[in-house]
């Protein structure tokens, strides 16, 4: 019986391990072990009953074609890929993990640079004055940005040695026990992030109504705005994009850097299609907002209520895609 | 009855392994290894399906809609996959149907050639 069970173990070795296939290896098991237990109740010798079940099973590759699987795969080069192996895979997730804090700590720094131009806007009015505070948003952006981009490189790199190989079974199991692991810092993230984006709006409440009664100065609210949205986006950020990590790792069949791929569409994203004008805008979509940001500060001195581009930016992207994606 | 002794050859007989299971199911849901015992026993041994043979036939008639799968009760111990066969399915049997007979009708006017 033993004997049986390696056959078609041995057969589904190379098979990406899907419910499908899992399924599919459990009913050929099954029905291969009736066959047996059938002939050997009709007293035939085990060693024949054994090479009957066997012959009698047919090809593999029969079944694979018919399920659209295959056991080797090829890249865009015509070369075989091999599968993914666990030391790639946890090297990929420490990359993430380590990219995930980076960028987060990026747009913390960003957001911080923004709460202090404000705050030195007030406090600094006879010590600095506005243009020179604005140095602070350069200072930001002179920390912030380098962050991304080396997370960006690092990322794009381990990914792209990675790009549509096969995911194996064990490599997903060990992603999914630390995905499990990691649930509740996640939810720990999320929950303070979203927190904080919250509350972050009240000193500005605060402010402005203190400001119209001529107590506090109302850009103070919108320094403690930035430096409280800061902290929350850098949880939801940091949290989300350690999450995706796993994600990835757990349910694609094959790894999918970015690009053309050549299989391993899931049926979600096959059934839209966005325009190409609309995915050449979203390249650029958050520069321009940036750009209008700081055009619109500048040029009209609104610097207490323009960073209000961003959330209205953020909502009509949401709005154009939800109107331009098209259902195949 | 074992292995390589069948008479026919599964090539003759592939476009038929649909007709064969559907027939079965016809007659009441079941699951894999009671259908190719059946397949052997009504061809009175003279047809085997090969096992990957006949699941490669039940993902295509799943995927075509005319069988559908659902988890059977434990049996033996063990948790099998049960088939039913659809009205679609039905549809497709008595296609099936008509166009063996004039298969068997067009083969047979060869037949009858070689016999005068």
């Amino acid at each position: 019986m033993n004997t049986i069970k390696n056959f078609i173990d041995s057969l589904f070795l190379g098979i990406s391990q899907t419910e499908a296939t899992a399924q599919l290896k459990n009913d050929l098991l099954a029905s291969a072990e009736d066959r047996y237990e059938d002939l050997i109740s009709q007293g035939k010798n085990e060693q024949e009953v054994i090479g009957t079940v066997i012959s009698e099973f047919g090809t593999i590759d029969e079944l694979l074609e018919e399920m659209d699987l295959n056991n080797n795969f090829f890249g865009e080069t015509g070369d075989e890929l091999a599968p993914l192996t666990i030391e790639e895979a946890l090297n990929y997730l420490q990359v993430h993990r380590k990219a995930a804090f980076q960028i987060s700590l990026g747009v913390l720094v960003i957001l911080l640079s923004f709460s202090l131009f404000q705050g030195a806007v007030v406090l600094g009015s006879g010590l600095f004055n506005e243009s020179l505070s604005a140095a602070f948003i350069f200072l930001g952006a002179a920390i912030g940005v380098p962050l991304f981009i080396i997370a960006g490189i690092k990322i794009s790199n381990t990914d792209k040695q990675l790009q549509e190989r096969l995911i194996p079974a064990a490599v997903k199991q060990e992603a999914k026990q630390q995905r499990a692991a990691f649930q509740p810092t996640f939810v720990f993230c999320i929950t303070l992030g979203v927190i904080l984006c919250i509350v972050a709006v009240i000193p500005v409440i605060i402010f402005s109504e203190g400001h119209q009664r001529g107590i506090f100065n109302e850009s103070f609210g919108v320094s403690l705005l930035f430096l409280l949205a800061g902290l929350g986006v850098f949880f939801l950020i940091f949290g989300g994009v350690i999450m995706s990590s796993f994600t990835k790792l757990v349910e694609a069949d094959y790894f999918i850097y970015k690009g053309e791929r050549s299989h391993g569409y899931t049926e979600k994203e096959q059934r839209y299609e966005e325009p190409a004008w609309f995915r050449k805008l979203n390249k650029v979509y958050w520069s321009i907002v940036l750009l209008l940001y700081f055009c619109q500060s500048f040029i009209f001195n609104q610097w207490a209520f323009s960073w209000i581009i961003f959330p209205i930016a953020g909502i009509l992207r949401g709005i154009l895609k939800t109107i331009f994606r098209e259902e195949k | 009855m074992l292995g390589g002794e069948q008479l026919i050859g599964s090539d003759a007989i592939r476009g038929y392994n649909d007709t064969f299971i559907l027939s079965i199911l016809l007659a009441g849901d079941s699951y894999g290894y009671a259908i190719s015992k059946q397949i052997r026993e009504i061809s009175q041994g003279e047809y085997s399906i090969k096992e990957t043979t006949l699941y490669s036939a039940f993902n295509r008639l799943e995927k075509n809609g005319y069988i559908e799968s659902f988890p059977g009760e434990v049996t033996h111990g063990k948790k099998r996959t049960y088939y039913k066969i659809t009205t679609n399915g039905k549809h497709y049997l008595n296609e099936k149907l008509h166009e063996w007979q004039v298969t068997k009708a067009v083969v047979e006017r060869f037949v009858k050639e070689l016999e005068k």
